[in-house]
């Protein structure tokens, strides 16, 4: 029995000592990439560029591999001081976007497809931030948090030029780019969004308002999404953003999103691969050796992760398709009553009414109005009563669905973080 | 004799019918100081003809006030009367109008009323819907851009005041009989350019509103769908985690 432990505790020190003397060369081939002249790592950079999806694990194999992806990962000093600057502030500055047309986008040219699309996570959004939008309708106003960033997502899809897009109901740190956004307005009539994007390097891409005004013609069409045109202009600055990484920058992001998500779990194991600059944004110093066990199992548990992610992102779907008809009816409704209200008010700012103060035309246009309204009102609170009939299965679903798999996700995050603590001691305290 | 104590029956009950409406005009929506007495006014109630106010009858006694107080205007008697509105066509004009609007927006034959100790909704047919939470004390008020709306309880009585543009204001004032059989609506109508407000009130009975055997249900692509309710589904006895009912007279 004791002899049995002790060949297992000799055959653990020895797996150990093989890895830190691969960990020994890895870093010294890596130290040796980096003092090599800058042209040779760019032409590396540019060369090593692979249309594979998983590039990083394709080419991790070898030393050689390794070495040459790391020198296009890192970039050069000139691309890294250049990175320093620009993460201040986001790539696209700051702004309200006023998207002016509401026809589409115009469709997405495919010739300027990166090689290697990210990967996108977009969080559910925040809930109308006005108190008086967010008293009207509470369980449209919760749902419709989770229909629009569905809409961000068939908008990303529909381009493809950006990887698996994904809706979370919460924080999604494996993502190579995760966006979020908040609910500002919302009447049928008006949508504004704030949506702020960050690439898995912490780079802030843009943080802006858009906003988008349409008339009923937008709502003729059942089954196309009234405001398309301000999640295009949200997808084009993306990719405008996009488009202002530098390759390496690029390339760079899908192996931090990895290591920093091994890094929530373990934190002292990861860490040591990437640094942040002054700015705060990540930079990657090295890459696990592929056959690296630990990088293997943060592999697999974010595989995992995807499992349950897309579990969720098929409840987002389903209310998508279930809420899509009934949440056109009702913004078209809750738009004209915006539309009226807005009429009354000018008239009333104007002093319209032609009627002699007193006269019955007169009582009867202002208590007509205010009727109008009121009866308004009780349509619309029906309309949402109707609206909550035909959603509330599915959000209350979801609801414990997101849940349960939230509790999902913290247990197994709990489990997997618990089980890997318990690896790392036993490793360190057999070494 | 038996004549005698009819008439005297008779004048008395006139007297105090007399004394009530005044009441209900003269009383003021502001801060109303009586003690609260929540009343339970649910059920469904049906317009009882019979007990209305006749429109003629009180535009015939609003005109006999008003030539009373321009006689008195004429004897340089102007401080018995409101000075800023004088009398003249168009305020005769303005008081047929105000009857006629009052007697349009009181004609809801049927009202179904759901009450609680912290509110009360009250359906009126073909109109839009009264409903007002409670406040622990006072009234509660709600704006919007129309108008606004103020609602609560006077003593045990429930009145909902709307306060318009162009200087205008309806009130609502109920008051439930002793025997909780017939409720009594009082609407007024209040404009700045009548010498004073005009009331009309409607009778309502109550009536008992018999199993429909359906169930309605409202959604957004199809409207109101209605479903028969099965023989099980209708002897389901009340759910009993439901909101208990009304507290009456808490105090």
């Amino acid at each position: 029995m004791l002899s049995n432990q002790v060949n297992e505790l000799c055959t653990i020190s020895a797996d150990f000592f093989k890895r830190l003397c691969l960990w020994l060369c890895f870093t010294l081939v890596l130290v040796g990439c980096v003092s090599q002249d800058r042209p040779a790592a760019e032409d590396s950079a540019s060369s090593q560029h692979s249309p594979s999806p998983y590039p990083l694990e394709a080419q991790a194999s070898s030393s050689r591999g390794v070495s040459k992806l790391f020198a296009a990962l890192i970039g050069d000093d000139t691309e890294r001081s250049e990175l320093a600057e620009s993460a201040q502030e986001p790539l696209l500055p700051r702004r309200l976007i006023q998207v002016a047309d509401i026809t589409r986008a115009q469709p997405i040219a495919m010739a300027m497809k990166p090689v290697r699309p990210l990967n996108v996570g977009i969080v559910a959004f925040e809930p109308l931030a006005s108190s008086l939008q967010r008293s009207q309708s509470p369980l449209v106003r919760k749902a419709e948090a989770r229909y629009l960033p569905y809409v961000l997502k068939q908008t990303l899809d529909r381009t493809s030029r950006w990887g698996v897009v994904r809706v979370m109901p919460g924080q999604h740190g494996s993502a190579e780019l995760n966006l979020e956004g908040t609910l500002l307005v919302s009447d049928g009539e008006r949508l504004m969004l704030r949506i702020s994007a960050k690439d898995s390097s912490g780079r802030l891409w843009l943080d802006r308002e858009y906003r988008l005004t349409v008339n009923e013609n937008a709502y003729k069409t059942l089954g196309q999404e009234p405001f398309q045109a301000l999640f295009d202009a949200v997808e084009s600055d993306l990719y405008r953003a996009f488009q202002r990484l530098t390759e390496a920058q690029r390339n760079q992001l899908p192996a931090l999103a990895l290591l920093t998500y091994g890094d929530r779990l373990l934190a002292d194991v990861f860490s040591r691969y990437f640094e942040a600059n002054s700015q705060g944004v990540l930079i990657l110093q090295g890459l696990p050796a592929d056959s690296d066990p630990m990088y293997r199992r943060i592999q697999q548990l974010r595989r995992y992760e995807y499992f349950f992610v897309d579990t969720a992102d098929e409840q987002y779907q389903s209310l998508f398709t279930e809420m899509q008809r009934t949440y056109h009816h009702w913004r078209q409704y809750s738009r004209e009553l915006v539309v009226y209200m807005r009429d009354y008010q000018a008239r009333q700012a104007g002093q319209a009414s032609g009627f002699r103060r007193g006269s019955l035309a007169a009582m009867n246009e202002v208590y007509s109005d205010y009727e109008w309204y009121r009866m308004q009102g009780r349509y619309l609170t029906e309309l949402s009563s109707g609206f909550n009939n035909q959603v509330l299965p599915t959000v209350l679903n979801l609801d414990d669905q997101v849940v349960h798999l939230e509790g999902g996700y913290e247990d197994q995050y709990r489990q997997w973080q618990k089980i890997l603590s318990q690896l790392i001691v036993l490793e360190r305290g057999q070494n | 004799m038996m004549a005698l104590k009819i008439s005297g029956k008779v004048s008395a009950l006139l007297l105090a019918g007399v004394v009530l409406l005044t009441a209900c005009q003269s009383q003021q929506l502001q801060n109303p100081t009586r003690e609260i007495v929540r009343i339970d006014f649910s059920g469904s109630w049906e317009m009882d003809y019979s007990l209305n106010d006749s429109i003629e009858a009180k535009v015939d006694a609003y005109f006999y006030r008003l030539r009373r107080q321009l006689d008195r205007q004429t004897n340089g008697r102007q401080y018995e009367s409101r000075a800023d509105i004088p009398i003249n066509n168009n305020t005769a004009r303005t008081v047929i109008a105000m009857a006629q609007f009052v007697e349009r927006i009181s004609r809801t034959q049927v009202m179904d009323i759901r009450q609680s100790f912290a509110d009360v909704v009250i359906e009126r047919e073909n109109t839009f819907t009264l409903n007002c939470e409670f406040a622990d004390s006072g009234l509660q008020i709600r704006n919007n851009p129309f108008g606004t709306e103020v609602c609560g309880w006077d003593g045990h009585q429930l009145i909902f005041h709307l306060k318009l543009p162009e200087g205008l204001a309806v009130q609502h004032r109920m008051t439930l009989s002793t025997d909780g059989e017939q409720l009594n609506v009082a609407t007024t109508m209040i404009s700045d350019r009548a010498p004073e407000p005009f009331t009309l009130n409607r009778s309502y009975s109550k009536f008992e509103r018999h199993d429909r055997g359906y169930q309605c249900e409202q959604t957004v692509e199809k409207g109101k769908v209605c479903r028969v309710l099965s023989g099980e589904a209708r002897s389901r006895p009340v759910d009993p985690n439901a909101p208990s009912s009304i507290l009456t007279n808490v105090e």
